[in-house]
């Protein structure tokens, strides 16, 4: 075997790809080649040293891509029932892994939401020594069920009814609202403040139902038309040619 | 760096493709490490790897329908993810040359803390593979970090299997030669 033809052979020895034969040829001209040997524990310290690369750790936000799905969606293309399922799983994961995320999805006509809830201060405390990560309660609702209505469930419950119906659940929130509509708002990219404000106050009565009734009544889920209707309505009437107030 | 099985991968992938979420969620968790660690590599130095990989995920569940389990399903993610890092390397030097037309010049060379912290032994590994041409780069992350035979490299990047071997030769001796002008001896 020539000096060259082992040289090509080199990396592929390296990674142990070659064939029992080829491998064979090459140890045996290494053993007589300084010129070769000298090249081949270049490589193997080399290999070496990359396995010293940075080991960081990727922490992949199921919740960011449920949402990014969402936003390409929201552009014009149509929206897979599936998504709505994953949604709102990651956001279960999420909020069990993570904590204080959320996930939102559109498909016409409606908005699912989804998050996890950010424990009160005397709750989180407790949580922070107890676990360091902890979740406030999520609450499951299913809109497509007969006569099913609100629950308080157990993460593992509702992990459960998540993969019984998973297109149908709307989960619900319970706690810090101001925290809640704050993530919304930005995850909507509702930047600007009358928008915002109108946003605020849809977000707002979307909640009513389940106050009113919170025992029996199904909570009305926030369904995306409702929240333009409720963004329109609530912004200044526009009319053409008029001067606007104070100018 | 572990490389999931692909058995377990095709199942996953065949469920999600049903529209089961928690198999996505499975997928996420088994891959988010091994495609952090190649994104990390494969992109700029200035890359957000985390939101890379959301991308890269964003891309699998977009094209589930077209994943054909008699095809290696890791080759088929690292594909996608070094579909993701040279997007993301073109919105770079894009990015670079409008910085360069607003600020005159910029200084590329790195200042004195920088060379200082880079002392490290990983940062001057991790230097010296980004330094690496793309080309080369590809192969020696998708071989080396992704753990992909010769044979899936070549699938991956759509490029002869002995071009593959031969840039692997080049990538490893120009490795060589960037460590050692950074100073690290060891690889000779």
């Amino acid at each position: 075997m020539r000096c060259q033809e082992v040289l090509d052979q080199l990396p592929v020895l390296a990674y142990n790809e070659l064939d029992n034969e080829s491998a064979a040829r090459c140890h045996e001209h290494l053993a007589g080649c300084a010129a070769c040997q000298a090249e081949w524990k270049s490589i193997r310290g080399a290999l070496s040293l990359l396995d010293q690369a940075p080991r960081r750790q990727t922490q992949v936000d199921l919740a960011a891509i449920c949402l990014r799905i969402a936003r390409q969606q929201r552009r014009g293309r149509a929206v897979s029932r599936w998504v709505i399922g994953a949604s709102a799983a990651a956001a279960l994961v999420v909020g069990m892994i993570a904590a204080q995320l959320l996930a939102v999805n559109l498909e016409p006509g409606r908005l699912t939401v989804a998050w996890s809830a950010k424990p009160a201060p005397d709750a989180q405390e407790a949580g922070d020594q107890a676990t360091g990560d902890r979740v406030g309660p999520l609450h499951a609702t299913h809109d497509g069920g007969s006569g099913a209505g609100q629950a308080t469930q157990p993460p593992g419950a509702l992990a459960a009814n998540l993969q019984r119906s998973p297109n149908t659940l709307v989960l619900l929130f319970e706690g810090d609202q101001s925290f809640a509509r704050r993530r919304l708002r930005n995850a909507l990219s509702l930047d600007d403040d009358a928008l915002g404000a109108s946003f605020d106050q849809a977000f707002s009565r979307s909640r009513e139902p389940e106050r009113k009734n919170n025992s029996s009544a199904e909570p009305e889920p926030i369904t995306y038309s409702g929240l333009r209707r409720k963004m329109i309505e609530g912004q200044p009437k526009r009319i053409p040619g008029a001067t606007p107030p104070g100018a | 760096m572990q490389r999931p099985n692909d058995s377990n991968d095709h199942d996953l992938m065949s469920r999600c493709r049903q529209g089961d979420a928690v198999a996505f969620e499975e997928i996420v968790r088994r891959w988010e490490q091994p495609l952090g660690r190649m994104v990390g590599h494969l992109a700029g130095p200035g890359a957000d790897v985390d939101d890379l990989c959301q991308e890269v995920f964003v891309r699998i569940l977009r094209a589930r329908e077209r994943y054909r389990p008699s095809h290696s399903f890791s080759t088929w993610v690292y594909r996608i993810a070094l579909n993701v890092a040279r997007d993301n390397r073109r919105r770079e030097v894009r990015r670079a040359q409008q910085a360069l037309h607003a600020h005159d010049q910029a200084s590329a060379a790195p200042s004195p803390a920088d060379a200082i912290e880079a002392q490290e032994t990983a940062q001057i590994v991790d230097a010296a593979v980004r330094a690496l041409p793309d080309a080369l780069r590809e192969v020696l992350v998708l071989k080396h970090f992704g753990k992909l035979s010769f044979v899936e490299v070549a699938e991956a990047t759509d490029v002869p299997l002995g071009t593959v071997k031969s840039r692997m030769a080049v990538a490893l001796r120009e490795l060589r030669k960037e460590l050692q002008r950074r100073g690290l001896t060891d690889a000779g």
